[in-house]
């Protein structure tokens, strides 16, 4: 009785042709506030010291929520870069001897942190001019634009400014020459400056891209992230902190002059010489010039920040290549079962019409073969990814950035509603058999909607359309 | 006594009459002598690291020579070194405003 009906229905639907392949497409949504989530969590994961997680205020012995990680932690103030050590040097001048005492002079930073700096970053749906935070990790501003079948991305990272103590070493020895019986002593005092230093911000950018690539063996689908270019950092008021060598003489006769200039000019070459050493340590291409001109203190930050924004590109890579949707062998995966589905139920009908004397063997075979064709063909689908969508171009949301700290779901959000609305378009396209058309649009309707439908109506189709195999 | 007293002033007179006058062939003899030391103590000199005026290099002879200005000196000396530096060798750039480079950037990463 019930395949009575069946046929019935199927009479009732017309049949549609037979062969010639058609495309089928169906659009998917990515938003941004997903995106800049998956960001975010990333980065915190990464990096909970920096986005004040699992750190502690104003302790001595740790960096502190949002402190620069640079430099050996002295005290609550201060923290030291590094030392620079002056060995014990001896000299001979005209028949004087002395030795210049060891010394070590240690170069600090304040631990206390400079905000406010103006930056040019243009939020989404805000036009209030931006500030920098003084704490460290929360001025990332991530842009998102949509490429040809790719989106692609700006991240920029702001460090608040900081200063370097100023800091003065003074010391003094005896240079003697022995005349017959009697000797000639001259003091020679001398210190040694650290000036003082600071900057207001650094800023460095770097762009990237995320792909779709496909695995040559599997033919899966996934999305690639490529990091395509960093700029230089910006320092926005940089201050230099010289280093000078001071050099006096005591008990100054035409000896003495002479060996104050002469100790004058050692001993700043000893310090200058012992300061290129160290510091060179820790950074490539320093010169002399560098260290009496105060560059050594730029220098020296900026080759922390890099590897801070080194840092930066790994979190990134993971939370944009997990960030994005439609994950196509899912996508794959929900339809072939959807198809698998359809199939069993669909062939257990038509096999009562066969029953029944509505159709042959034959043809049953042939429409569980076109059935298998169907099914195979949805793991050939094609994505076209990060289209733009036109209310989101109007809205600004490919030229606007967003905080990446505004994006924390831990934290109470600070983005504009409009961040909600915006959104990339992916159009995924397959090629059926014409007959199954219907079939494959209802499927393809399932998955955008989320839900479970039978497409009854559509099965029906194909079983009419079995029956004529 | 008064006679002690003038033998010790003749012995001061003689001695310093040595010193001042002794012929020059005894100074250039004594001259090699001290050559000879002043070897050895260039030697010992470099063994201990100490840095002796007389085997300086001649440019660094003159600067110390300069009757005065050291900050002049080192002046000369920095303008040089940057000048010696090689071109965007620094890394970094210093601003009193943030350019802003993200257009530069996408273009890049669009292009790419």
């Amino acid at each position: 009785m019930r395949s009575l009906i069946l046929c019935s229905f199927i009479s009732a639907l017309s049949v549609p042709a037979l062969a010639a392949d058609v495309t089928i497409s169906t659009d998917m949504e990515s938003s941004f506030q997903g995106i800049h989530e998956s960001i975010a969590k990333g980065l915190y994961h990464e990096m909970p010291a920096l986005f004040s997680r699992s750190c502690e205020e104003g302790r001595a012995n740790i960096y502190s929520c949002g402190e620069i990680p640079v430099g050996k932690l002295d005290n609550e103030s201060d923290k030291n870069l590094f030392n620079i050590t002056i060995p014990a040097k001896s000299f001979n001048q005209k028949g004087f001897k002395g030795t210049f005492p060891a010394t070590n002079v240690k170069i600090f930073m304040s631990r206390k942190q400079i905000g406010g700096a103006s930056i040019p970053e243009k939020m989404i749906g805000d036009n209030s001019a931006i500030k920098t935070s003084s704490y460290m990790g929360r001025d990332i501003y991530v842009k998102l634009n949509s490429g040809n079948n790719k989106m692609v991305g700006v991240a920029c990272v702001y460090v608040p400014g900081a200063k370097t103590k100023i800091s003065t070493i003074k010391n003094s020895f005896v240079a003697k020459k022995k005349i017959v019986f009697l000797t000639s002593k001259i003091s020679i005092g001398t210190t040694i400056k650290v000036g003082e230093g600071s900057f207001d911000a650094i800023k460095t950018c770097m762009s990237f891209q995320v792909v779709p690539h496909t695995d040559a063996k599997t033919k899966a689908l996934s999305y690639k992230y490529t990091m395509i270019a960093q700029t230089k950092p910006q320092f926005l008021n940089l201050k230099r902190g010289p280093i000078k060598v001071e050099v006096t003489a005591k008990g100054a006769n035409w000896l003495g002059s002479i060996v104050n200039k002469f100790a004058n000019s050692i001993i700043t070459k000893q310090v200058k010489a012992e300061i290129l050493k160290q510091v060179s340590k820790q950074v490539d291409n320093i010169y002399e010039s560098d260290v009496l001109d105060g560059r050594w203190f730029a220098k020296y930050l900026n080759a922390k920040n890099l590897k801070l924004v080194d840092s930066l590109k790994e979190p990134l890579k993971k939370s944009l290549e997990k960030a994005y949707t439609p994950d196509t062998s899912a996508l794959v995966a929900s339809y072939q079962k959807a198809c698998e589905r359809v199939q069993k139920t669909s062939l257990a009908e038509f096999k009562k019409v066969v029953n029944a004397g509505g159709a042959t063997a034959a043809q049953m075979q042939k429409l569980t073969q076109k059935f298998d064709h169907f099914c195979g063909d949805f793991a050939s689908l094609k994505i076209s990814a990060f289209l733009k969508d036109s209310a989101s171009t109007a809205a600004g949301c490919y030229s606007g950035s967003v905080r990446a700290t505004d994006m924390d779901p831990l934290l109470r959000p600070r983005f504009k509603k409009t961040v909600f609305d915006c959104k990339f378009t992916h159009k995924v396209t397959v090629k059926v058999d014409s007959a199954f058309k219907g079939l494959g649009g209802c499927m393809m309707n399932q998955w955008k909607r989320n839900y479970s439908d039978s497409c009854r109506d559509e099965v029906i189709g194909i079983l009419k359309y079995g029956t004529q195999l | 006594m008064k006679n002690l007293f003038y033998l010790f002033l003749a012995a001061v007179f003689i001695a310093g009459s040595y010193y001042i006058f002794t012929p020059s062939a005894d100074k250039s003899q004594r001259a090699e002598l001290s050559s000879q030391a002043e070897v050895a103590a260039n030697k010992e000199a470099e063994e201990s690291h100490e840095i002796d005026y007389e085997n300086l290099p001649a440019n660094e002879k003159a600067l110390l020579d300069r009757e005065d200005g050291q900050d002049e000196v080192r002046a000369a000396e920095m303008e040089y070194a940057i000048e010696q530096a090689p071109p965007n060798s620094d890394g970094f750039s210093i601003t009193t405003e943030f350019k802003d480079e993200s257009e530069d950037l996408m273009t890049q990463a669009l292009n790419f």
